[in-house]
C-alpha cells in the first residue's frame, strides 16, 4: 500500500548538491512542499526555480547546520510560511578523506560539527512542532560507513556516521510510539554527488576517483527513490533502515 | 525508474500464507510469472487462481523445501514450465518461541529445518538459473528476497533459535551478496517487525510474549512487506537495495 504525500511539508539539508537537490526534486514532483537549507544561497535560488518551473513549491533557506541560531531562524521560518513539518530529511555532511596520523584535526572537527551536531541541532530545531503534531517522519542519512569501518582514511567518516546510525536507531525508540514519529535510516553506498570534493589529500582523492571510475555509482536520484518509497509507507510502517548499493560494490 | 516484471519469473516460498502470499500477489501485479511454494496445496491452488483470474500467471508447486530433493525439485519444475528464474523470494518461515528448557528440542529442530536449511536448499538449487537469468536476460539482473526478521538483528530472551536462524539468514544474504554482486544477482535482506500474519499462531503463548516486550502495537500487515520487496526487485539494474529494516511505528 503507498499513501499520498501531496500537500505534506519538508525540510531537507544540504539541498544544494547530490541526494539532497534530488530528493528535493522528487518530493515536490509527488506535491510535497520543500524546504530546501544549505549555505549556498544561490545554488538553492536555481533549485527553488527549476522546482517552481516544474509546478512545485519551494522555500529556501541559508542555513548552517553547525550554528544553532541559524537552525532556529530556519525552522521559524519554514513554520511561519507553512504552518507545519511533516518530513526532515538531516541529509548534510562531508566526507574529507585522510589518515590519522595526517592529523588534519581541523577537517575531523568539520565532520563531528556537520555530520553528528548538524543532524541533533537540525533534530532539535524540528522535533517540537513534531511532538506537538504528534506526528513525523525524520530521514537521517547514515552511509555505508557508518555499518563497516573501511580501510585507512575513513575512521573519522565511519565514527561521525556510526553516530548517526546509532542515534537514529535511539531516536526511534524513543518517538516512534511516543510521539507517532517514524524515523528512517539511510544507508547508502556510492554515489555520484561532490562529495569526494572535500577530500584535501592528493593521494586519497586519487584512491577515490579511481574507485568511482570502477564501480557505477549510484545517481542521486536513486536515494532519493528511496526516500520516497519510506515516506510513502502508511503511517503504521516504519522503515526503519534502508541499505543502499550499486550494484557492484562489494 | 521502477521497471516492470513482464516476461520475468519469480518462486516465492511461503506462498501458502502471510509474507510469502502478499509478495506473490504483489510481484505477480508487477508483471511476474509467480511459482508459488509451500506445503498446502489447497491454498496454492487458490491463490494461484486468484492470480490467473487478475490476468496474471502462476504455477503451484506444493512441497516441503526442509528436503533438499523436494527444493531442488521446486526449481526445475520454475525454471522447466515457467521458463527460468529472475526473482526467489525465501519468505517461508517457522517461530516457535518459549523458554528453553520446557521447549521441545523438536520445535527448535524444525526452526532450523525450515528458516535455514529450506532457504539455503532452494537457494542453492536456484543460484545457478540466477546467474543465468541476469547474464541473459533483457533486464541483466536477477534477484533474491529472504525474508529475516528483527529477529535477526537483536537478540531476545526465549527467541534463541528462531534470532539464531534468522541471524543466519542475514549473514548468509551479506556473504552471497558480496560474492555475486558482479554477476548482477542482487542479494536483499528484508527484516520486519511485528506482521500480522499465522507466524504467531503456530504456537500459543507467542503474542502475550511480544506484547509483554513492547506492549500493544499496530502491527504491519503482509502486504506492507511486500511493497518493500516490490520496491527491492523493480528498482533499476545498478541500484541494489541490500537491506530494509521495516517495523511497526509503535514497536521500539
Ligand atoms: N509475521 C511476523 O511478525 C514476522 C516478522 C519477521 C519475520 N517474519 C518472517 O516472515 C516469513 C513469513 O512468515 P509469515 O509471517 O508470513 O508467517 P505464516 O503466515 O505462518 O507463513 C509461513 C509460510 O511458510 C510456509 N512453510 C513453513 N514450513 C514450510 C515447509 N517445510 N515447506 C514449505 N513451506 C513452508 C507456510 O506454508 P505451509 O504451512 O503451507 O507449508 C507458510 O506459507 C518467515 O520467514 C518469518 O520468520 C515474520
Amino acid at each position: 500500500m503507498i499513501m499520498s504525500i501531496d500537500g505534506k511539508v519538508a525540510l531537507i539539508t544540504g539541498a544544494s548538491s547530490g541526494i539532497g537537490a534530488a530528493t528535493a526534486l522528487k518530493l515536490a514532483a509527488a506535491g510535497v512542499k520543500v524546504t530546501i537549507a544549505a549555505r549556498r544561497a544561490d545554488r538553492l535560488e536555481a533549485l527553488k526555480t527549476e522546482i517552481v518551473e516544474k509546478g512545485g513549491e519551494a522555500l529556501a533557506l541559508e542555513m548552517d547546520v553547525t550554528d544553532m541560531a541559524s537552525v532556529e531562524h530556519g525552522v521559524k521560518r519554514l513554520i511561519e510560511t507553512y504552518g507545519s513539518i511533516d518530513i526532515l530529511f538531516n541529509n548534510a555532511g562531508i566526507m574529507p578523506v585522510s589518515e590519522i596520523d595526517q592529523f588534519k584535526t581541523g577537517e575531523w572537527n568539520a565532520m563531528v560539527d556537520i555530520n553528528i551536531k548538524g543532524v541533533l541541532n537540525t533534530t532539535a530545531a524540528v522535533l517540537p512542532q513534531m511532538i506537538e503534531q504528534h506526528s513525523g517522519h525524520v530521514f537521517n542519512t547514515s552511509s555505508i560507513a557508518g555499518r563497516k569501518v573501511f580501510g585507512p582514511g575513513f575512521a573519522v567518516y565511519s565514527a561521525t556516521k556510526f553516530a548517526v546510525t546509532a542515534f537514529s536507531e535511539g531516536l526511534r525508540m524513543e518517538v516512534g510510539r511516543k510521539h507517532n514519529i517514524r524515523v528512517t535510516c539511510i544507508q547508502p553506498g556510492g554515489v555520484t554527488t561532490e562529495l569526494p570534493e572535500q577530500t584535501t589529500d592528493p593521494d586519497k582523492r586519487r584512491q577515490l576517483d579511481a574507485y568511482r571510475s570502477q564501480v557505477r555509482f549510484l545517481d542521486s536520484s536513486d536515494i532519493a527513490d528511496a526516500v520516497v518509497f519510506a515516506a510513502q509507507a502508511p503511517a503504521h510502517v516504519n522503515v526503519a533502515e534502508l541499505f543502499i548499493l550499486p550494484i557492484e560494490q562489494a | 525508474m521502477f521497471e516492470k516484471l513482464d516476461r520475468t519469473v519469480a518462486l516465492v516460498t511461503g506462498a501458502s500464507s502471510g509474507i510469502g502470499r502478499a509478495s506473490a500477489l504483489r510481484l505477480a501485479k508487477a508483471g511476474a510469472s509467480v511459482g508459488l511454494v509451500a506445503r498446502r496445496a489447497g491454498r496454492l491452488e487458490a491463490l494461484a487462481t486468484e492470480i490467473r483470474e487478475a490476468g496474471g500467471a502462476a504455477l503451484a508447486i506444493a512441497a516441503d523445501i526442509t528436503s533438499a530433493q523436494e527444493a531442488a525439485g521446486v526449481v526445475a519444475r520454475t525454471v522447466s514450465e515457467l521458463g527460468g528464474l529472475d526473482t526467489l523470494v525465501n519468505a517461508a518461515g517457522l517461530m516457535l518461541n518459549g523458554p528453553s528448557i520446557e521447549s521441545p528440542l523438536d520445535e527448535w529442530d524444525r526452526m532450523v529445518a525450515i528458516n535455514l536449511c529450506g532457504l539455503m536448499y532452494v537457494t542453492k538449487a536456484a543460484l545457478p538459473h540466477l546467474v543465468e537469468a541476469a547474464a541473459g536476460s533483457p533486464r541483466r539482473v536477477a534477484d533474491v528476497v529472504n525474508i529475516s526478521s528483527v529477529a535477526g538483528r537483536f537478540a531476545a530472551s526465549q527467541v534463541a533459535i528462531y534470532s539464531a536462524t534468522k541471524f543466519a539468514v542475514t549473514a548468509a544474504t551479506e556473504a552471497w551478496r558480496q560474492e555475486f554482486a558482479k554477476r548482477s544477482v542482487r542479494f536483499s535482506v528484508i527484516e520486519p517487525g511485528a506482521t500480522a500474519t499465522e507466524l504467531f499462531e503456530q504456537k500459543a503463548g507467542q503474542w502475550e510474549g511480544f506484547t509483554s516486550m513492547f506492549g500493544e502495537v499496530e502491527q504491519m500487515h503482509p502486504e506492507d512487506i511486500a511493497e518493500a520487496v516490490a520496491f527491492i526487485v523493480t528498482n533499476p539494474r545498478r541500484v541494489a537495495i541490500n537491506e530494509i529494516v521495516v517495523r511497526p511505528t509503535d514497536q521500539a
